[in-house]
């Protein structure tokens, strides 16, 4: 960080809720991330298939490539943990 | 899956037109792989990271995954719900005008500072690093909804 003093988050925070409309207002925008526990918790496919929404949203899902390119891609998955983005 | 049939299934009209972007698919599903080898699994590994040094888990997407440097891994953890800041424009710009980074965006300069700036206000107020994003673009700016 360069050698400036950082602005305290109450500050930041009473200027988003004056420019929102109010503190009511600011809260109901905000979304909580998940737990440690539940990010343990996602299965390897689920991280397989965000990346695929992220590269392939312009046409389909690759979970949705996979799906439509029939049953000659599964093989090549099979024995891994791969397995389960088929 | 083969590089030929990759090719194939780039030129498929019916599903995806753009070549690098398939192959991104079996690059970062192998990286996923691998950890999941070392480590139990990919949420495992994620969950590792705290805070303060979730720019780490950027770096490594950057480095080991493909095509997800850049806003592009930061933008999946979101999705998945995985905490995390994010440089959207409102938030790049509060902290290149309050003097907290400079130069490239995703430098290890930038995004070590970033990181230690929303570090200090999650310490302040307890809440987490993709709240503080949003509210931090919500004073700032033209407050574009992803944050």
């Amino acid at each position: 960080m360069k050698e400036s003093k950082l602005e305290s988050f109450q500050s930041i925070y009473r200027r988003a809720c004056e420019r929102k409309g109010g503190e009511r207002v600011l809260e109901a925008m905000l979304q909580a991330p998940l737990s440690k526990a539940q990010i343990e918790a996602i299965p390897d496919d689920r991280f397989f298939s965000g990346d695929d929404q992220k590269k392939c949203s312009s046409r389909a899902s690759c979970g949705e490539l996979l799906s439509k390119s029939g049953p000659t891609l599964k093989p090549y998955f099979s024995g891994s943990t791969l397995i389960k983005c088929c | 899956m083969p590089d030929e049939m990759l090719e194939q299934k780039a030129s498929d009209k019916r599903i995806v037109r753009n070549y690098k972007k398939v192959m991104t698919v079996r690059d970062n599903a192998m990286m996923i792989k691998d950890v999941a080898l070392e480590r139990g699994s990919f949420g495992k590994f994620v969950a590792g990271f705290e805070k303060d040094n979730i720019t780490e888990l950027w770096a490594f997407l950057k480095k080991r995954g493909a095509r997800l440097g850049g806003n592009t891994g930061p933008y999946m953890l979101r999705a998945l719900g995985i905490d995390t800041f994010l440089f959207s424009r409102d938030v790049e710009d509060y902290l290149r005008k309050n003097d907290i980074i400079d130069g490239g965006l995703t430098s290890k300069k930038s995004l070590s500072a970033a990181n230690a700036a929303f570090a200090q206000w999650h310490e302040e107020s307890g809440r987490s690093l993709q709240e503080i994003s949003a509210i931090v673009a919500y004073s700032w700016g033209t407050n574009n909804q992803v944050a």
